[in-house]
């Protein structure tokens, strides 16, 4: 469990480290904290609404607004970073359930 | 460490899993599954047995037949993808050597299999529940911990009703509080950066 946080942390890191031009200590600050808020909800509601497409569509406009005001970042901007994060973190999320 | 340093250490983390893919857990555990009726009582003049649905496939040797005492739990050891049903049965009609199940490779084995097909086809045997899930795969992540389900029957209509009720591990409260927190810390973050602005 650890770990798929991790990971889908790592990811997301990588990504937002890629795209804003701030210290990376900043940069995971931010990203934990939308991680700790994002993930453990759509793993309480996983458990009892399975369709997994639709909570990954909540996480991602959840993370777009989080990040448009975290990285104070465009609307555009915002969205396509969460978009390029959650579909990363989703295809990993894939290749080890089906390893 | 520089950018560089901190994108080869997040690849590098990423791609960790797939050198080993062979040891990698799925990330699926088992739960334990109860199913319990709670109005067997009710019917003293029949006796219930638990088996599979005989009429969908696997048989008696997959799905053995198993007696469900008073206290109405449904016990048994069966392959998970046995479609298990409870039958109610006439006490009067009731034969205890349904239960005594001969080794698969016995010479009895054949007689005995022919024997629970003609009983359970029988007007005397009574489905009452089909389709009892006794098997449940989570995610390692998930907080269910374990799952009653109880069913309370009625003879005169086949389907029971039914209820599920799941325990969760202490997860859940992780889960209901990180959140939190994480939203407080994000409020003080934006509530500082527009008081400092």
């Amino acid at each position: 469990m650890i770990y798929e946080f991790l990971l889908t942390l790592a990811i997301e890191f990588v990504i937002l480290l890629v795209f804003f031009r701030i210290s990376w200590f900043k940069v995971l600050g931010y990203g934990l904290a939308v991680n700790l808020l994002t993930w453990p909800i759509a793993q309480l509601v996983y458990e009892v609404y399975l369709n997994l497409l639709l909570i990954e569509l909540g996480v991602f406009i959840a993370e777009g607004f989080l990040i448009m005001l975290l990285f104070k970042a465009r609307f555009g901007k915002a969205f396509i970073i969460s978009f390029i994060m959650n579909l990363l973190s989703f295809i990993a999320g894939l290749i080890i359930l089906f390893n | 460490m520089t950018k560089l340093g901190l994108v080869t250490l997040g690849f590098l983390l990423m791609v960790m899993p797939f050198v080993n893919a062979d040891v990698i857990n799925p990330g699926y555990r088992v739960i334990g599954v109860e199913n319990k009726i709670t109005n067997l009582n009710d019917y003293p003049d029949y006796v219930f047995v638990s088996g599979g649905d005989y009429s969908a496939g696997f048989g008696v040797s997959q799905c053995p037949i198993y007696k469900i005492e008073s206290d109405g739990l449904v016990t048994g050891d069966y392959y998970k993808l046995c479609n298990i049903a409870v039958y109610a049965i006439k006490k009067d009609y009731f034969n205890e050597s349904i239960l005594n199940r001969p080794n698969v490779n016995s010479a009895e084995w054949n007689s005995y299999e022919q024997f629970v097909k003609d009983y359970f086809n029988s007007a005397n045997v009574k489905l009452v529940i089909n389709d009892l899930k006794t098997f449940a795969e989570v995610p390692e992540s998930s907080t269910q911990k374990s799952i009653i389900y109880e069913h309370t029957l009625d003879l005169s209509n086949k389907n029971a009703v039914s209820k599920k009720e799941t325990i969760r591990n202490d997860l859940i409260y992780v889960y209901i509080i990180v959140p939190i927190v994480a939203l407080v810390v994000i409020g003080v973050i934006l509530l500082r950066r527009r008081r400092n602005a």
